[in-house]
């Protein structure tokens, strides 16, 4: 009985804590911050009209009966144009400083509550895309992603000539957390279509292309209207849904996995307009990303670089005194 | 100082529980309604929602809508003259970014429980075309549908409908 426990408890502490290299959290951290700056600058062009005392919904909703008790954002305490302005202009701030690295926790912290604010403040326009990047700002709050990539670690090892391009390795909680929250987005997608009839008829794809308000960029009419197409298309949607939700843990197919899932993402950018959500989603299959190739590409970086600086070095030596 | 903390036993005993309690209340919160996932919402959705880990990943389930759909304001002025308003689109390229927004707002206006919508959009609109000396003195709102067919049938979608849902008189009305 005790083995057992111990056992359970070693396979608990490997899972969770095994230190891992920084590299998946840190580009995460720069696709992320992308997306919150565009996000924040398409925000722009609805920011008085959705969210100020003057736009289409004067006061924060009861988020208790929208969401769920608990739920809260500041904008419902402070309620004036001025402070949505303010909020506004400190996420974009916070994103950037988040973007290069720069009191990287401290952004990321006060970009979750910005993001959170905005989100609670209308929750009648949200999409998919937007609680992700709400969901995902949660997580790269608790982790490290300041560790590489960033001007945080440039001040820090300036002085002790440690590598700039360096991924040092960190307890691996906060990337398994958001592995595990991409496996609940998929398994959680692909339950709630199984319920649905056309998932099963075969056709909700060539139904989900045709919807006309969500329309983008135009597809030949005989693949929307192909039953043969659609079928096709649905039941690949599902079998990479249900793929990406259970087997993306195992390392054979995870590339491949990944792949299908760029490749569904990118069509449904393409076709459909869904703002940010594809871009977040593929933005949280960084976690999965083997630090080693994300290694092996900084090193081919570096040593470019180190070529370059050593080439300059004897023709700087030659060349002639400035005038 | 995270370092420190995830380093010792008491560190990561207090993690773990944090983990363990977020993960089974993500669990519970993507788990299909049942009276026992409604039951344990009441131990954790409170939580989830409070982190904003409050989430839904129904895209186009469990069917995707058949109808497009199209909300339309007609205006009256109060000096007779009419004006219809119409949800701001954008391009494909980079108003793609910004009117889904918009788009959330009219599925949801458009569903048939949500009065506050409607009234919420018609006074948006009454604000917004109301002019000094020619105030707005009613707004009906309007949705067009157009249902589609299953693939392959003919025609692949049915002819435009108007039907409206909601009209709300200012008091600048004569």
């Amino acid at each position: 009985m005790r083995d057992t426990l111990g056992g359970g408890v070693a396979v608990w502490d490997r899972f969770w804590f095994t230190p891992q290299s920084t590299a998946p959290l840190a580009v995460l951290r720069v696709a992320f911050a992308l997306i919150v700056l565009g996000w924040t600058v398409s925000l722009s062009t609805g920011l008085y009209t959705f969210l100020s005392p003057h736009g289409l919904l004067p006061q924060q909703p009861n988020l208790s009966q929208i969401v769920y008790p608990g739920a809260w954002g500041f904008l419902g305490t402070f309620t004036s144009q001025g402070a949505l302005l303010a909020t506004y202009i400190v996420l974009l701030v916070a994103a950037f400083l988040l973007l290069i690295g720069l009191g990287t926790r401290a952004a990321a912290v006060v970009v979750f509550l910005c993001l959170l604010a905005l989100e609670r403040r209308d929750p009648w326009v949200l999409n998919s895309g937007d609680i992700l990047i709400r969901v995902l700002a949660f997580y790269v709050m608790l982790a490290p992603t300041g560790a590489a990539l960033s001007v945080d670690r440039w001040l820090r090892v300036r002085r002790s000539g440690e590598p700039w391009l360096a991924f040092p390795l960190r307890s691996g909680w906060t990337l398994r957390l958001l592995q595990v929250q991409l496996s609940l987005v998929y398994i959680s997608a692909f339950w709630d279509k199984t319920g649905g009839e056309t998932w099963r008829a075969g056709t909700a794809v060539s139904y989900a292309f045709r919807i006309g308000d969500l329309h983008r960029f135009p597809l030949p009419h005989w693949l929307l209207t192909s039953p043969d197409a659609s079928t096709l298309m649905t039941y690949g949607t599902l079998v990479i849904e249900f793929g990406l939700g259970f087997l993306v843990w195992n390392r054979i197919l995870r590339p491949w996995l990944l792949l299908l899932g760029i490749a569904l993402h990118l069509g449904i950018d393409y076709t459909t307009r869904v703002g940010f959500f594809s871009y977040a989603v593929i933005a949280l299959y960084l976690a999965f990303v083997p630090p080693e190739r994300i290694e092996q590409l900084a090193a081919a970086i570096r040593g470019r670089l180190a070529r370059g600086v050593a080439a300059e070095a004897p023709a700087a030596a030659g060349a002639p005194e400035p005038l | 100082m995270q370092s420190r903390i995830e380093g010792s036993r008491a560190g990561r005993i207090v993690i773990s529980a944090a983990l363990l309690f977020t993960v089974f209340a993500l669990v519970v919160w993507n788990a299909p309604d049942s009276p026992l996932r409604r039951h344990l919402l009441v131990a954790t959705g409170r939580y989830t929602a409070a982190l904003g880990l409050d989430q839904n990943w129904a895209v186009f389930a469990p069917n995707p809508r058949t109808d497009s759909l199209k909300l339309i304001a007609s205006v009256q002025f109060a000096n007779g003259r009419s004006e219809n308003w119409a949800l701001p689109r954008g391009g494909s390229i980079l108003g793609a970014y910004w009117d889904y927004r918009w788009l959330k707002w009219m599925e949801w206006t458009i569903s048939p429980d949500n009065r506050p919508l409607w009234q919420a959009t018609a006074n948006y609109v009454a604000r917004r075309l109301s002019r000094p000396g020619t105030p707005v003195s009613r707004v009906f709102l309007a949705e067009e549908t157009s249902t589609n067919n299953p693939p392959g049938a003919r025609p692949s979608a049915e002819p435009w409908f108007t039907t409206t849902f909601f009209h709300e008189q200012f008091p600048s009305a004569p």
